[in-house]
């Protein structure tokens, strides 16, 4: 699963340091860089700080210290409405979803193309039903998200995502919780987007298969550090203790 | 949490750690925490605002809120008025009457509720059932990640969110209040004229005595009340941390603080706007 990756950096986190409000050390020192149709898994423990780093990437929080750039564009501390331009082109596939709950899983998906676009309602309906036929939920449009299970939700989540093109997209545990089917039915999803849209993935996730399946290269994040950052062959022949751990244990107990 | 090492055998010590330790304030917080909170609610205010002339208007948002905040509220709005209305009849009209002074009595009553309880009244109860339905819902979308989606989406939760509902309120509370003086008024005469105040004399009081001033004026108030409700529970809203608990809180603290800046608003308004 290599070859791909351009040698264009798209994003960027330098040095980056987070510190949540109540004070607590998140991420101290985070140094990675992703290239452009690359899929990288970023795997450890809960509560590593795994989505702060997808977060600070999404410009949804910002470090303390530090640099992050995306796309070319250092939003370490963008305003806001500068920021949405980079927004327009990146995804975020929630953990559980964040579907909107006072619309129906159509009008979530067709949501960034009515605020984004010029489309018009025929367009919508065409571009949202191709999404939806993509994730598999094609039939499920007209549901509330309350009426949908944890991994349709999730499906949506990512229809929703992918809804304006995006050249990133970032999944916050894409298969945690979710039946093994299901699992590798998003993971087919996510490398297909690569190979139809050279789309860049960063996948945060504790799935360690599912990481191993997908990913170009891997880097596990331990106590807000990386601990180490390379091809899943040179991660499954490490000999670093806690590395070999996380594989044979998977993560939930390291 | 950075060490978590093996001197944790001692009993006690982890019973200690289990137990959340009371947040402790020194007088320092207690001065700045308000000044804080306050400064907060006028940079959401500003910022919804600016996001109000800078961003299109979501007109379909509008219209729920509008629906929400004004129509759903108007039931309540006028019971709670008229009860007022009834009562302060009971309590006046017979008592005035007796002392030959029934034709004040429409005067009295309409100058009260038209002044007071009409702005009043709405804004408490617009306080209670709107100012918690904000916090609840935007306190949900918080804690769910969904404004954290809204965002990742490019799109501004504050346009999209906050907007609609400050000018829903903005729209609909004069509206409200204008509804309550009526059914205030109304109520108020049925009573008056079963304990002899006629409705020709008590209308009469009214067409004399009271001014287009005085209905203005309380119309003008319960447009600022609709602004601090929005606002304070919008913020209260966004600002909701951990899960549903916290939603509760930020729900009941939203309807409090709500409260609070009406009665406060009522007053400074009431002492500086023409009498």
């Amino acid at each position: 699963m290599k070859g791909i990756a351009e040698d264009e950096i798209v994003i960027e986190l330098d040095d980056v340091h987070y510190e949540a409000p109540d004070g607590t050390k998140v991420l101290s020192g985070i140094s990675l860089s992703v290239r452009r149709g690359e899929i990288m898994c970023v795997i450890g423990a809960s509560g590593a700080g795994k989505s702060t780093l997808l977060k600070l990437i999404a410009g949804l929080l910002r470090p303390t210290y530090g640099v992050v750039r995306v796309l070319g564009v250092d939003i370490t501390s963008l305003p806001e409405r500068q920021l949405n331009d980079v927004r327009k082109r990146l995804g975020v596939v929630f953990q559980f979803g964040a579907l909107f709950d006072s619309l129906t899983a159509f009008e979530n998906v067709a949501f960034p193309l009515r605020e984004h676009t010029d489309m018009t309602e025929d367009e919508i309906i065409g571009r949202v039903i191709e999404l939806l036929d993509a994730v598999g939920m094609s039939d499920s449009g007209h549901l509330l998200p309350a009426e949908l299970s944890g991994g349709m939700r999730k499906r949506i989540g990512i229809a929703r995502a992918l809804a304006l093109h995006p050249e990133i997209v970032l999944y916050d545990e894409p298969t945690s919780g979710l039946d093994p089917i299901t699992a590798d039915a998003i993971n087919k999803l996510i490398s297909d987007m690569r190979k139809r849209y050279g789309v860049t993935s960063v996948i945060v996730t504790h799935d360690i298969h599912s990481a191993f399946e997908l990913a170009d290269r891997m880097a596990m994040l331990h106590d807000g550090r990386i601990l180490v950052c390379d091809t899943p062959l040179a991660i499954r022949t490490s000999h670093h203790p806690l590395v070999q751990k996380f594989i044979r244990f998977g993560v939930h107990g390291a | 949490m950075a060490h978590h090492g093996g001197a944790l055998n001692n009993r006690s010590k982890i019973k200690w750690q289990l137990i959340r330790p009371a947040k402790q304030y020194g007088i320092g917080e207690f001065i700045i925490m308000p000044i804080a909170y306050l400064g907060e609610v006028a940079l959401l205010f500003a910022d919804t605002v600016r996001a109000a002339f800078s961003e299109r208007l979501r007109l379909r948002q509008l219209v729920e809120q509008m629906d929400e905040v004004g129509v759903r509220s108007l039931l309540i709005v006028l019971l709670t008025v008229s009860s007022a209305g009834i009562v302060l009849s009971l309590y006046t009209a017979k008592e005035l009457a007796t002392r030959g002074a029934g034709h004040f009595v429409g005067w009295l009553l309409a100058y009260t509720i038209v002044r007071e309880l009409g702005p009043m009244v709405t804004a408490i109860v617009v306080a209670a059932r709107v100012g918690a339905a904000f916090a609840a819902e935007l306190g949900t979308m918080k804690v769910t990640e969904q404004i954290d989606a809204l965002r990742s989406l490019a799109v501004d939760p504050i346009a999209y969110l906050v907007v609609p509902r400050m000018l829903a309120c903005i729209i609909m509370m004069p509206a409200l209040t204008m509804l309550a003086d009526i059914a205030g008024t109304l109520s108020g005469m049925i009573i008056a004229s079963a304990v002899g105040v006629h409705p020709n004399i008590f209308l009469d009081s009214i067409r004399s005595f009271l001014t287009v001033t005085d209905l203005l004026i309380g119309l003008i108030k319960s447009v600022p009340f609709g602004i601090l409700i929005a606002i304070v529970s919008c913020h209260q809203g966004l600002e909701t941390t951990g899960g549903a608990m916290g939603v509760g809180r930020a729900t009941t603290d939203a309807v409090v603080l709500s409260l609070i800046f009406v009665y406060v608003a009522d007053v400074v308004m009431s002492s500086v706007l023409p009498k």
